[in-house]
């Protein structure tokens, strides 16, 4: 049975509720580049290749590195074009950077709702404390 | 012109967050990468409340991006799913059918290859 192999993850998967995947969006890869889709994921999501990222993301990286992620060990990963590039950009990054900030947050407004509406009890909560204001 | 037949599923993903609950109780989320092909049938099998998640990719639906625990996924990992896979902040969480999407960048994609 599918749920024995991963016995000894943190995380035990469970059943999904009934509407809960939400579209994120499409995404495409070039054949001639990489082979397969597959081997493009687990190329890329391993621990070697992860950028220094914020405490609130190494937390949960944490948590999802030693969980069970499923498909080859497909773990997490930052883009890597950052790291080495700072100095005379750093103005244009910051600029950059706030508008990202601003795209983000809509992004992650949009997720709470379409996650609410799809019976996701965090998110209808988030909701609420936000009407509540 | 001569087009070279690619296949969707060989180039591209639709990626969606899902979320239920473990088994041991808490919520999860995780986002997926799910084949075009199995897309309609993904969605129709996660509606059911039986689907168990963790059959996902040995039912050959795609694979796990990432996941973690809670309700949602933080910030920071919805920017870097969006970074690494090239969605638009401004699009994510549409409504918008991604079939049309793909197989417009796929025919884009095959134009590039038979001119080149």
């Amino acid at each position: 049975m599918a749920n024995d192999q991963k016995s000894g993850s943190k995380i035990q998967w469970g059943t999904i509720i009934a509407g809960a995947a939400i579209l994120t969006g499409a995404m495409l890869f070039f054949p001639g580049v990489m082979d397969s889709v597959a081997n493009l994921l687990s190329g890329l999501f391993t621990p070697a290749a992860a950028a220094p990222m914020s405490a609130a993301t190494k937390a949960v990286i944490g948590k999802v590195a030693g969980a069970s992620l499923l498909g080859g060990g497909v773990a997490y990963v930052m883009s890597g074009k950052n790291d080495s590039s700072s100095g005379h950009h750093h103005h244009h990054e910051e600029k950059e950077g706030f508008q990202d900030r601003l795209a983000i947050d809509r992004a992650n407004n949009m997720m709470v709702m379409r996650a609410a509406y799809a019976g996701n009890p965090q998110a209808q909560q988030m909701l609420m404390n936000q009407q509540g204001r | 012109m001569a087009q070279t037949a690619i296949p969707p599923d060989d180039v591209a993903r639709v990626v969606m967050l899902t979320f239920g609950n473990m088994e041991r109780g808490g919520m999860y989320w995780a986002y997926l990468a799910i084949k075009p092909s199995r897309y309609e049938e993904f969605k129709k099998i996660s509606a059911t409340k039986q689907y168990n998640i963790q059959n996902f990719v040995t039912d050959a639906f795609g694979e796990v991006i990432v996941s973690g625990e809670g309700g949602l996924p933080p910030r920071d990992i919805t920017k870097q799913v969006a970074k690494l896979f090239g969605i638009p902040y401004n699009q994510m969480f549409s409504d918008a059918d991604p079939m049309p999407i793909i197989a417009k960048a796929i025919e884009k994609l095959g134009e590039k290859k038979s001119s080149s």
